[in-house]
């Protein structure tokens, strides 16, 4: 399985609502899906508050797993450790699911913000298995988790 | 407090803005009331703020807290983020998250009964944004009430905005 991070310059080079229509936009540059945007008020949130700094937002199944994250302050109008670069091939035309993080100390606070069935809050699947329609044990993979920030490609 | 060292107005009135509102939302929280309807126009705010901060237009984000029951003089509480352009800041952006806690331990927090409406207030120079639906609404009275500074929460080159609230006098 690939999986593919990208880090987005965000506040103060971009409001946390411009960073994540930033990423929708990037995401579906060659696939376009609105979905993305529905998140936009959530995604948000986690990112004025720099949660995606360390942890990802996770994108499954519309073709590599995609980890995005998020940084801040001088890094972000420097451009040190961003990576924007485009990732080809992306298909939103299939079971894609996108992964927000939880809120880490205050639990449940964007639960009210997505209705969109395609935008889960919570931890992703540790596999690639994400269709909706295959999953088994509550989306729980069979194969013990594993330290995916330690695979991630650049 | 966090503070980053950067330096354009652009970069200033992003920072201000998502911080602005940031701020808001951990008052909201901080005051027990329920901050599900100001996040979920987040984004219209936020690229609202950031319009008339380019602008240098917006003069203040205005928190009423009011009472949905009371037939008159609905208003419980208020709290203001006062735009100053003036600001004599050596070029670092911050952020001081630990005000909004002091503020509400000064002040005290409200029922969850209680409602609240954001307003910004903008010179008469300023244009709407290019997005959202704004309407011009007239603020609740505050007689009655004191206003008591608190100081500035957010901050960078020449842009600040300084929190205020107002509680019944006596």
């Amino acid at each position: 399985m690939t999986t593919l991070a990208r880090r987005f310059a965000a506040v103060p080079a971009r409001t946390s609502s411009d960073t994540w229509r930033a990423m929708a936009d990037h995401l579906t540059a060659s696939s376009p899906d609105d979905d993305l945007l529905d998140a936009t008020n959530a995604a948000a949130i986690l990112i004025a508050d720099e949660v995606t700094a360390t942890t990802p937002v996770v994108l499954i199944g519309a073709g590599p797993r995609v980890h995005l994250y998020t940084v801040h302050g001088q890094d972000a109008t420097s451009g040190h450790n961003v990576n924007e670069a485009a990732i080809p091939n992306l298909v939103f035309s299939g079971d894609w699911m996108l992964y927000l993080p939880d809120h880490p100390y205050e639990p449940g606070l964007i639960d009210s913000l997505v209705s969109n069935p395609r935008i889960c809050i919570g931890d992703p699947p540790t596999t690639a298995a994400a269709p909706s329609s295959q999953r088994i044990d509550g989306g729980k993979s069979r194969v013990g988790a594993i330290d995916l920030g330690a695979l991630e490609a650049r | 407090m966090t503070t980053v060292s950067v330096g354009s107005h652009t970069h200033t009135t992003t920072h201000v803005a998502t911080n602005l509102l940031r701020s808001l939302r951990l008052l909201l929280t901080a005051a027990g009331l329920d901050p599900a309807k100001f996040m979920s126009s987040w984004s219209t705010w936020e690229d609202g703020v950031a319009h008339w901060l380019s602008q240098r237009g917006l003069e203040a984000l205005i928190l009423e807290i009011y009472d949905p029951t009371a037939s008159a003089n609905d208003l419980r509480g208020r709290f203001d983020f006062t735009i100053d352009y003036s600001y004599g800041g050596d070029g670092d952006l911050w952020i001081d998250p630990d005000i909004i806690a002091f503020t509400v331990k000064k002040n005290g927090s409200y029922p969850s009964s209680c409602r609240y409406r954001l307003v910004a207030t903008t010179a008469s120079w300023a244009t709407d944004p290019p997005t959202g639906n704004w309407n011009s609404v007239t603020l609740r009275s505050t007689a009655g009430f004191t206003r008591h500074n608190a100081g500035t929460s957010v901050a960078g080159g020449s842009t600040s905005a300084s929190l205020s609230y107002y509680r019944k006098a006596g």
